[in-house]
């Protein structure tokens, strides 16, 4: 919108779909980059962590379409959400609108609707790509003073863990996300009750024992908020409420063990090329 | 909504105040104080009496100094409306039922159960 119309249009006018991120924190994380999409798309659908950062979306675009509307109220899976969403995306998109997908944090990380509506795009011949945000991985790294390079770090879903047999290296972080609500398989509700994080615990308690300690971490999403850190036992999980804006951090349990075999084989290695002839 | 700054000689570094079509000293709303808040490395992590005071210069509303005193954002529902606060939600939704129910785990046959650990093993 802000770049002179022979640049912005290409000859041959098509559709296109960019899905960036806003960041965590209002006016703290948002990219020259993604601002730039922002401002240059002819539409933009958003789906914010909350009203208020919408409203600061609004200001950027007169043209913003919340997503939050295609939720049900305890009533509609949210499958059925996040097609809709894709499906009114690429509506704008045929009509060969430049659209861009707001989400917040990284639009890719957690996030099902913006990879789909990119690869469902791109497979019908539209220009689409992601740009990155900053997500809540990334604010919680620094908020905890957690480095994953450091011991290592697994993600998963909350659910994966009841779901699938998952294996656990209790050598590195293990960070939970959405465990609010683990354990929903309707994919409706909004919470779970203690009950179900009853089971996930019973899972990581065949891993680390109902002492070891689970972080409880809200990253700020106000600028004129600091982050909320409830440091628990893994045995007090079931019992503390754990809103859909939280994520769970079991530390690391155990010290990796020296891969002997390979010292050796790289002692080899050194001696071979250290020492050359 | 609109408030006007109380004085015009705020203590702000030059250039701090406003969203970007918003020059020092004119007025600024919830959201272009949030703003300037959020892109001013001296404001976004002043605590407690600091940031009251920075928010009582800029003139803020009461809802957003309720809501910097008490970590509740409910309480600028009294100035956007009810649907504001928290609309996360989950995202993924799994790729879950791409997998059979009973599709047997190759690498886990034949292994013992882990049994649940003892709370100070
Ligand atoms: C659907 S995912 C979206 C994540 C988002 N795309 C990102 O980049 O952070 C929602 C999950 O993100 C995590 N999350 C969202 N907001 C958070 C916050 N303010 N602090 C910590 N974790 C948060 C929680 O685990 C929540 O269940």
């Amino acid at each position: 919108m802000n770049t002179p119309s022979m640049l912005s249009e290409p000859p041959s006018r098509r559709g296109s779909i960019a899905c960036v991120g806003l960041g965590m924190v209002l006016g703290s994380h948002l990219t020259p980059l993604a601002r730039s999409h922002i401002e240059q798309a002819d539409v933009i659908f958003a789906a914010l962590s909350n009203g208020i950062v919408e409203k600061w979306l609004e200001r950027m675009h007169p043209d913003v379409r919340s997503l939050q509307p295609y939720y049900g109220k305890g009533d509609k899976s949210r499958k059925v959400t996040y097609q809709e969403w894709v499906d009114v995306m690429m509506a704008e998109v045929r009509k060969g609108k430049v659209v861009c997908g707001v989400f917040y944090g990284h639009p890719g990380v957690f996030a099902w609707s913006p990879h789909a509506v990119i690869e469902a795009a791109r497979s019908e011949g539209y220009e689409a790509h992601m740009e990155p945000g900053i997500s809540a991985e990334d604010c919680l790294y620094a908020d905890l003073g957690i480095d994953p390079g450091r011991r290592g770090c697994q993600h998963f879903e909350a659910n994966q863990l009841l779901f699938f047999d998952t294996r656990i290296n209790t050598d590195t972080y293990l960070i939970l996300w959405q465990t609010g609500l683990v354990g929903d398989r309707s994919f409706k509700r909004l919470r779970t009750e203690p009950a179900y994080r009853q089971l996930l615990v019973e899972v990581l308690n065949k891993d680390y024992p109902l002492s070891h300690e689970a972080i409880v971490y809200r990253g700020a999403t106000l600028p004129i908020e600091q982050a909320r850190v409830r440091r628990i036992t893994l045995g007090e999980l079931p019992n503390v409420d754990i809103t859909a804006e939280e994520t769970v951090v079991i530390p690391p349990l155990s010290r990796p063990r020296r891969n002997r075999a390979m010292m050796a084989r790289l002692d080899a290695l050194d001696r071979m090329f250290e020492n050359p002839g | 909504m609109k408030r006007i700054l109380s004085s015009p000689a705020t203590p702000y570094p030059q250039g701090t105040l406003g969203t970007n079509d918003n020059e020092k000293g004119d007025t600024m709303d919830t959201i272009e104080i949030l703003e300037a808040i959020g892109k001013n490395a001296s404001y976004r992590h002043a605590s407690g009496e600091r940031l009251l005071g920075i928010l009582s210069a800029m003139d803020a509303s009461e809802s957003l100094e309720r809501t910097a005193k008490t970590g509740d954002q409910h309480h600028l529902a009294v100035e956007f409306g009810q649907e504001i606060v928290s609309m996360v939600q989950s995202q993924v939704q799994g790729g879950y039922e791409d997998q059979e129910d009973d599709e047997p785990c190759p690498e886990r046959d034949g292994e013992d159960e882990r049994t649940p650990l003892s709370p100070d093993s």
